[in-house]
């Protein structure tokens, strides 16, 4: 599988299809078993331990039960990604309201993660995801428990990061969404027994994902965004 | 994209502002922290006044008017060369600085003397009446108001010796009272130290260790290691310090008022009795004690970024 900047994904799978797993090798957060996975030509396994939180770095990754710090208020949460990045405070602040805003949950900045419901929770984990304009975005199912509008909105935030220049994998067992994906210019793919059907290149041993755009020229882009 | 290759500089950036975010959730459980260490330290500082005063009780020398602390009573057919032998054998001993043998008229006559106008009621005394004795002086130095029973004990077994007398005054039987009760006090008290000091550093280190599922969450969000890690030790030994200044003050002022109240034996230079040795013991046990909760504040963290990254 290949993943390119500017190019949405969608991961259509029903249970046990292997979604989750896919996702996490993808993101460097799980070895695979075999074959090789590479970003930005980096093979995973060729790396040092050591270097793999700053391969993360560059993965925006919303999981199907989005976890947070319950000590710390949804804003501090989604400035998580950014202080990882030694990103100064004032600027984290502002580019995490900015991603909460993306997905209609500014309201949320100040509570406690404990006393949101699963649909803001997965609102302000799709926000952390987006606070530090990765390259790569993984998402697990990310219309659940959403509304309808909410979902459409969690899509069109989706698609204005691919044209960004933003690589998008998304997994969904949700039938409506993945259709709404598609007709927005994503690319299906079906996942069954941890086998990709339907794409062009079957999944195993490979797995490839291309994000473009240098450090400096993403860092600059950024900071001129603010007002 | 972001670099790939590790710089420690960056690293420690992001360990800076997670430690900034510590600090605004974990507010509560640091203030336990400090609580406990510095509990801990006042507790062994009380416990040291206490041993103090047992060393301090077990300096003061015994009083006596001729230097003589021990009088051993002779048998009365002792032969005079088993007499001499047994005074040569005493003199020998570590602790003996002289003896000092007082034949059974020499000591009538002190009687006299002791007796002043009441001499009269040892008029008819026959000879003999009094016992040859030894007076024994103990040697000078650092003394033991309980170190006279020690060596009683043993002339008692010595052959040719009678019996044995401790002259002692009453504030000397005080101060033996004083020195055995200080010392199963501090016995005890260090018992109690030591686990109120465990019990401390349990407690802080169980508020200071991370959830090894935010260490899983932090690092899937980049932090490294230390990042994630170092904050918990820097802050297990801030903690440390803070707390053992808190109750080495504390330990002072109840020092302070030990001596205010009699309690602890005014000391005659009037300096505060701690010593250079005791000190240092203090400052290693701080240095411990951090490096412990520094410790305790790392393994977890590292524990859950090694089930994250074993997951397969």
């Amino acid at each position: 599988m290949e993943a390119h900047a500017g190019q949405f994904l969608m991961l259509e799978g029903g249970r046990a299809a292997g979604k989750t797993k896919l996702l996490e090798i993808a993101g460097a957060r799980r070895r695979p078993n075999s074959g090789a996975v590479c970003i930005a030509d980096h093979d995973l396994a060729t790396l040092q331990r050591d270097s793999l939180p700053f391969v993360r770095r560059n993965v925006g990754f919303v999981e199907a039960r989005p976890r947070f710090i319950s000590q710390i208020s949804v804003l501090d949460n989604v400035m998580l990604p950014l202080a990882a990045c030694a990103e100064p405070v004032a600027w984290a602040r502002e580019a995490a309201l900015r991603a909460l805003g993306k997905v209609g949950a500014v309201g949320l900045a100040t509570w406690a993660p404990g006393a949101l419901s699963a649909s803001e929770l997965r609102l302000a984990g799709i926000a952390r995801a987006l606070a530090g304009t990765p390259p790569l975005l993984l998402l697990d199912d990310p219309s659940a428990s959403l509304t309808a509008g909410d979902s459409g909105a969690v899509l069109s935030v989706l698609f204005g990061a691919v044209e960004s220049g933003a690589a998008v994998v998304c997994a969904s067992a949700d039938l409506a969404f993945v259709a709404a994906a598609v007709r927005g210019g994503a690319r299906r793919l079906r996942l069954e027994g941890g086998c990709l059907l339907g794409g062009p290149v079957p999944m195993t041993p490979s797995m490839s994902v291309v994000a473009g755009g240098g450090a400096s020229e993403r860092a600059s882009a950024r900071r001129q965004a603010l007002p | 994209m972001r670099g790939l290759s590790p710089r420690p500089s960056i690293a420690l950036r992001g360990a800076w502002a997670l430690r900034l975010l510590d600090l605004g959730c974990r507010r509560r459980r640091l203030a336990v922290t400090l609580g406990c260490c510095a509990f801990a330290v006042v507790t062994l500082t009380i416990l040291a006044a206490i041993a103090f005063r047992a060393t301090w009780v077990q300096a003061r020398s015994v009083p006596t008017g001729d230097g003589a602390e021990l009088v051993a009573f002779l048998r009365d057919d002792l032969p005079v060369a088993s007499r001499d032998a047994l005074t040569a054998a005493l003199v020998r001993l570590p602790e003996v600085a002289r003896v000092r043998l007082l034949g059974g008229d020499e000591a009538l006559s002190r009687m006299r003397r002791d007796l002043g106008d009441r001499a009269s009621v040892l008029d008819g005394v026959e000879e003999g009446f009094l016992p040859a004795t030894l007076e024994i002086a103990l040697q000078p130095g650092r003394q033991g108001a309980d170190r006279a029973d020690a060596i009683a004990w043993r002339l008692r077994r010595m052959e040719g010796i009678t019996d044995v007398d401790l002259l002692r005054t009453a504030d000397d039987e005080r101060l033996v009272r004083a020195e055995v009760t200080s010392r199963r006090a501090g016995r005890i008290g260090i018992g109690l130290a030591l686990a109120v000091a465990a019990l401390a550093l349990c407690l802080a280190a169980l508020a200071l260790r991370r959830p090894s599922s935010d260490a899983r969450l932090l690092s899937g969000l980049g932090f490294t290691t230390a990042a994630i890690a170092v904050p918990g030790a820097i802050l297990g030994g801030m903690c440390a310090v803070a707390g053992a200044l808190i109750g080495t003050c504390v330990g002072v002022l109840a020092l302070r008022v030990g001596f205010a109240t009699g309690w602890l034996t005014s000391f005659p230079s009037g300096r505060l009795p701690v010593a250079a040795s005791s000190m240092v013991g203090s400052l290693l046990l701080v240095v411990l004690l951090g490096a412990s909760l520094g410790w305790w504040g790392w393994r977890p963290s590292g524990r859950g970024m090694d089930e994250l990254e074993s997951a397969g």
